[in-house]
């Protein structure tokens, strides 16, 4: 069997503010082989997010060990980090958070500006990117004139344009509709069975489905973690 | 990052907001217009003294009276009366010197016919000339015989000739100073300024018939006199010190100048000093524009930092997608400086512009010696320091920038 991409074991996460400490996630043990698409599910307050934040590289643990693609990440400076972010990881976020007024070929290309590829890939990643995701007829648009869905389609486009390793999405309908929010989880759904490795956090049952594995959160631990047989594919509702 | 990337993307953000980017580099624009334009006239007064000064002839040395109290001010060549005709003959004796003439001035009425005037009076000797060689329209200089015999004799600067006479020849009118009347004997050609004097409105008579009849004083205001070609003219001035010393029987072993009762200069001790006025101003002048430059400094800090604040979840996201603690700072500190250098380039064209313009209007309307100075130098320093400016007030912002948490940054309404 392949190297799990992530493995991790034990890991904590406590927030300091002042005399008080809460610990957000309390020893948190998984692994996540290449090619699954994960949902993490679980009420507000169980450690979902901070658990994607952790595993994205966006924040730091505590205790614990976490090793991505075998790395062992504990220590790691801020610019290391950082690169991480840059090479293996994309984020698709609940509020899109794409810059207004630059256009949507200038948002997927953002994160290849920070990176080292020659000005030729890296319009290659980009136009591939928005191939991915349908957007070539708006690829000049200013994002601020997209739609809901356009925007998130934008953001996924931006999210594989550095061509990652894992894919993680926080809520990525959380601001959508029902039925722009389907057309959303039919394209993750698309990427995942192109082999794309992608962890969702959701607190929507309906949205979980989609995914090949659902973890369930509560109060910064893991309550449950099983296969998903049945695999929904369109059909989605609130 | 590739710098291409740095500018591409600082120039970017910077244009979004365009308005509020040119509002900001405003006081960046006025700040560095500021200090052109005052080193401009700084400088400008400079070579214009100068050059008042310059006229006065290398190889000259000049005697005025002091009061010989070390703790009293500097020399007042018009309140202290040490110097007389006296000292002017012992320095004619004293062979050190090829030409010496002693001068007296003061202004007083002066008139012909209907035609009054408050005039300055020259007193001097026939060798004056020899000294500050002119040219005359009409008639004659002032001659030895005239000095000897108290003679009431005047020669006139060109304009008062006009003023006076019109275009005609005013040899052998008489003229009234004070309540003598005195005779024309010459008419000088324009002449212009010299040392702050405009020559052409003085009135030259002899200084003997100044000293007895029109002041009745026995003194003098300074002693000019030519060194010879060749001699060093600090030897000569040391040794005019020791013969003045002698001439008013002073006690000054030492020779500490601020003891004697005389005050010997040049035209370089002139320069010297004026030189130093002239830094002194330019210092002056360009501290307080320099006062606006810091003024327009928190400006751009001010307005980076709204900025960073408008823009923290653009932060967020360049942070999230892999942007390093240094991408941002350097981010946010080529905006500041671009803001800066773009100020300062806007700056130096208009201090030039208006350096020219009130140059041109000196010029033209109230000194014409005047010379217009575009600082060189300035211009470069205004550039440089405009670019100072964007580093120091941009580095605060910029840093409070690449500290953000992505993940705050990201959740930040």
């Amino acid at each position: 069997m392949n190297q799990p991409i992530i493995q991790c074991e034990n890991l904590t996460r406590d927030y300091v503010n002042g005399d008080v400490v809460t610990r957000a996630l309390r020893g948190v043990t998984f692994e996540i082989q290449t090619g699954e698409f994960v949902a993490i599910m679980g009420p507000s307050g169980s450690g979902k997010s901070t658990l994607m934040h952790v595993l994205g590289f966006l924040d730091a643990f505590t205790e614990g060990s976490y090793l991505f693609e075998g790395e062992d990440v504990r220590g790691f400076s801020e610019d290391e980090l950082a690169k991480f972010r840059q090479d293996r990881v994309g984020f698709i976020f609940q509020a899109f958070n794409l810059l207004s007024k630059s256009t949507v070929y200038q948002n997927i290309m953002l994160p290849l500006v920070y990176g080292t590829l020659s000005i030729e890939e890296r319009k290659k990643r980009t136009l591939n990117a928005i191939k991915e995701v349908s957007m070539e007829h708006r690829q000049n648009h200013f994002s601020n004139q997209l739609s809901g869905g356009e925007k998130q389609r934008v953001a996924i486009a931006r999210a594989l344009a550095n061509e990652p390793s894992v894919i993680f999405a926080d809520e990525p309908t959380g601001n959508l509709d029902t039925k722009t929010g389907g057309q959303i989880l039919d394209l993750l759904a698309a990427l995942h069975d192109q082999g794309h490795t992608i962890v969702m956090v959701t607190h929507e049952q309906e949205a979980a489905e989609y995914a090949s594995r659902i973890i369930g959160m509560r109060d910064g631990l893991i309550e449950s973690d099983s296969a998903n047989g049945h695999r929904r594919r369109g059909g989605y509702s609130k | 990052m590739r710098y291409q990337d740095l500018f591409a993307t600082a120039t970017e953000s910077l244009l979004r907001t365009k308005s509020r980017s040119l509002l900001t580099i405003l006081g960046i624009v006025i700040g560095i217009a500021a200090v052109i334009l005052m080193l401009s006239i700084g400088q400008g007064a400079e070579k214009f003294i100068l050059s008042e000064v310059a006229d006065l002839g290398a190889d000259l040395v000049f005697v005025e009276p002091a009061s010989g109290d070390p703790t009293a001010g500097p020399p007042n060549p018009f309140i202290e009366q040490t110097m007389t005709l006296d000292d002017a003959d012992e320095m004619k004796r004293s062979g050190l010197f090829t030409v010496v003439s002693p001068t007296l001035i003061s202004t007083v009425p002066v008139s012909f016919e209907e035609v009054n005037d408050f005039l300055q009076i020259q007193g001097v000797d026939s060798s004056y000339i020899d000294l500050f060689p002119a040219e005359l329209r009409y008639g004659t200089y002032l001659e030895a015989s005239d000095v000897d015999s108290y003679s009431k004799v005047a020669v006139l600067g060109s304009e008062i000739s006009e003023d006076f006479f019109g275009d005609r020849d005013p040899v052998g009118e008489r003229i009234k100073i004070k309540s003598n009347s005195y005779r024309v004997v010459g008419v000088f050609e324009k002449q212009g300024s010299r040392f702050f004097q405009n020559l052409d409105k003085q009135v030259s008579i002899p200084v003997t018939t100044m000293q007895r009849d029109l002041l009745a004083v026995e003194y003098v205001n300074y002693v000019s006199a030519r060194v010879p070609a060749g001699v060093e003219i600090e030897e000569v001035k040391e040794e005019l010190r020791y013969l003045m010393r002698d001439a008013h029987d002073l006690d000054n072993p030492e020779g500490d100048p601020a003891l004697d009762d005389f005050f010997v200069s040049s035209q370089e001790d002139a320069t010297e000093t004026i030189g130093m006025v002239g830094s002194v101003l330019t210092i002056l002048l360009s501290s307080i524009a320099a006062i606006s430059l810091i003024v327009g400094g928190i400006g751009i800090m001010n307005i980076m930092l709204v900025s960073v604040t408008e823009r923290t979840r653009e932060i967020g996201l360049r942070k999230a997608v892999g942007a390093t603690y240094k991408e941002i700072l350097q981010q946010f500190l080529v905006e500041s400086i671009l803001l800066t250098m773009f100020g300062g380039l806007i700056g130096v064209l208009a201090g030039s512009v208006i350096s020219y313009v009130v140059g041109w209007v000196l010029v033209h309307f109230f000194l014409s010696t005047w010379a217009i100075v575009i600082p060189l130098n300035a211009v470069f320093l205004g550039a440089a320091v405009s670019t100072v400016v964007g580093l120091v007030f941009g580095i605060y912002p910029a840093r409070s920038a690449a500290r953000l948490n992505p993940i705050d940054a990201l959740r930040y309404e």
